[in-house]
């Protein structure tokens, strides 16, 4: 299919409007990261939404046509749809921080996601991410194949986990009919393990989910990959019954079962969806959970997650959480929906080929942590935590990364 | 005698009514998209927000860091809105209001000092020229035009015919230019403060960051 009809196809009236309505002021410039690290014209929000309204252009009408050949833009440096896929991938994470700074409220990041669905149509989106997606996809057609596999490897976990917190009562439930809660983690112990070991102190009643939250469908801008990875947690919490499903750490899967979703299904989903963060701050107000700040004793820093804040709204709830948990939060500036994106997010560190320029545009975010004086950076986002890490490398940031729940763990009082 | 200037911009006006009934088709005949999520907040306070405290300079770090654009925008778009007014008021004959007069004109007079920057400060700034179109400098140039006839005219310095050839001119221009953003806007900002608001952001009280570090 044309590059063309694939756009029209993708346009909606919030894309329309965003297409036309910037007046290419260029005050989104310093909203961005990359910019902030490299002040460059190709590092404008501006400068890349122009090339996709480019091939917007070539969509309407006569009068359009005829001004297009006027035009002396910098989208026309940026015909080649490589340069697009480029653009969309490898040079912005789809951070909103320059929709939210834009004085017309101009929504580049979803341009750069028609961008990115219009690479993904065309076979020219980062293969990982194509192959993440579907490896996603068809784990949940092959469940049978994958269960077996997991429930051993949580049994391992569990069997760590009990000597670790010296409770042979620990045990992490999967497939509990009548559970209150499903549980969505990552890969990983640090994605399964701190929230489970919470969960269990809480004396919850909560069952593990068989697939991971992660959603690679929509770093790649694919509705319909995205609709079938989401497909597979939906079902499974239908089948089991759960009140809600609680998403661990993970900025862009909460964001896209919390509020994309809903939107691609065109129906509100079944049950509650929450943030792993959303369930402590709750238990911390309720008393669920007892913290001993004094178990935290080191400077404590948290970054707001593109997704889980300025996406996904989760701006008070975490630091609800570290109060309690820890003895001196310091805060980065700017923050909240103002906080810098770490340049990780949207795919790219799954990018190997990106990462000297995942490491440029981190720069922002490791001058406002070394600011801080923090030790502990906490980053409630996998990718983030990723990012965090090798960013405290790179510059020299002397941290240690975490996420939330490790440091609740440590803070329990009532266990 | 038909007053001809009148009727020029008489049809001016329909041709610049038409661009904005077109506008306002494209954007209308695409889907919306609905967002049948349970809100953490209230999508209306969102975009009421959106359009009065969002709109506010501290409220953006890009109006923080760049104050006096914001206020060359602002004192831009209000000389327009003063033009807007004293071309109407010249449309009806209605005369002798001096007082009115006289703050219409000084509105006009920020308006053209505004416009003549924003043009300047766009073709001096390498980044700047290197995003724009024609328009960017031909859209500001005859809406300064605009606003200055309308300003000489206010002030008795310049015949009404003066003032109705630069708005027919600009009328024209208008479909094609960039001031379609005065349909995309009230969208724009209106549909991405209902999502903030829907997800419950931007209703901080005290907003959020205050001192940036880097």
């Amino acid at each position: 299919m044309p590059t063309v009809e694939i756009l029209d196809k993708q346009l909606t009236r919030e894309t329309v409007a965003a297409l036309g309505g910037c007046v290419r002021c260029g005050l989104c410039a310093e909203s961005c990261h990359y910019y902030v690290a490299q002040p460059q014209l190709q590092n404008m929000p501006v400068y890349r939404g122009e090339a996709v309204r480019r091939l917007y252009r070539e969509t309407t009408g006569l009068a359009n046509r005829l001004f297009r050949k006027s035009a002396k833009t910098a989208s026309n440096q940026g015909r080649s749809l490589d340069t697009l896929t480029d653009m969309a991938f490898g040079t912005c994470t789809l951070c909103r921080r320059c929709t939210v700074n834009c004085p017309v409220g101009v929504d580049t990041a979803s341009l750069m996601r028609t961008a990115r669905s219009i690479a993904t149509a065309t076979g020219k989106a980062p293969e990982i991410l194509v192959q993440l997606a579907d490896s996603a996809i068809s784990r949940g057609e092959n469940i049978e194949l994958y269960r077996d596999l997991l429930l051993e490897q949580l049994k391992d976990l569990e069997t760590e986990t009990r000597k670790k917190i010296n409770d042979p009562t620990f045990s992490i439930p999967v497939g509990k009919k009548g559970a209150d809660m499903l549980f969505v983690g990552l890969s990983g112990e640090h994605s399964i393990v701190p929230p489970a070991i919470l969960f269990h102190y809480a004396k919850a009643n909560w069952t593990f989910s068989l697939f991971e939250a992660s959603n690679y469908g929509s770093f790649l801008g694919d509705t319909e990959r995205s609709k079938k990875i989401a497909q597979r947690i939906i079902d499974e919490a239908r089948e089991l019954g759960v009140k809600e499903v609680v998403i661990g750490e993970c900025g862009h899967a909460y964001t896209v079962l919390r509020w994309e979703a809903p939107r691609w299904f065109k129906e509100a989903l079944p049950f509650r969806v929450r943030s792993l963060i959303e369930v402590l701050a709750e238990w911390v107000q309720n008393g669920r959970l007892i913290l001993n700040p004094d178990a935290n004793p080191e400077p404590v820093t948290y970054h707001d997650s593109c997704n889980l804040g300025r996406n996904g709204g989760l701006l008070e709830e975490p630091r609800i959480v570290l109060r309690a948990a820890v003895r001196d939060l310091r805060e980065m500036y700017p923050n909240r929906e103002e906080s810098y994106c770490c340049g990780g997010g949207s795919g790219m560190v799954a990018v190997s080929e990106w990462e000297e320029r995942r490491m440029l545009a981190g720069m922002p975010k490791a001058r406002q942590i070394k600011a801080t004086g923090a030790k502990i950076v906490v980053a409630s986002c996998d990718n983030c935590r990723i990012q965090l890490t090798e960013l405290n490398q790179r510059y020299n940031l002397g941290i240690k990364v975490t996420g939330l729940a490790d440091l609740v763990v440590n803070a329990v009082v009532n266990k | 005698m038909p007053d001809i200037p009148l009727i020029i911009l008489l049809f001016s006006l329909a041709v610049a009514l038409v661009g904005v009934g077109i506008w306002t088709f494209q954007l209308l005949s695409r889907n919306s998209v609905c967002d049948p999520s349970p809100g953490k907040g209230s999508d209306k306070l969102g975009a009421l927000y959106a359009f009065t405290l969002g709109m506010l300079p501290w409220k953006k770090e890009s109006a923080r860091l760049h104050w006096l654009v914001y206020l060359r925008g602002i004192s831009f778009h209000v000389g327009i809105f003063a033009g807007i007014l004293a071309l109407v008021l010249s449309i009806f004959n209605v005369t002798n209001l001096n007082a009115l007069s006289l703050v219409l004109s000084v509105l006009m007079w920020i308006g053209v000092i505004s416009g003549a920057a924003s043009i300047v400060s766009r073709a001096a700034d390498p980044k700047l020229r290197g995003i724009s179109h024609t328009d960017d400098y031909l859209s500001p140039a005859l809406i300064t035009l605009f606003m200055l006839t309308g300003a000489l005219h206010v002030m008795d310095l310049l015949g009404t015919v003066y003032f109705y050839i630069s708005t027919s001119v600009l009328c024209l221009y208008l479909p094609w230019s960039k001031v379609r953003h005065c349909v995309y806007f009230f969208f724009s900002r209106g549909k991405i403060g209902a999502m903030m608001g829907h997800r419950g952001l931007l209703m901080i009280p005290g907003g959020n960051s205050r001192k940036p570090t880097i």
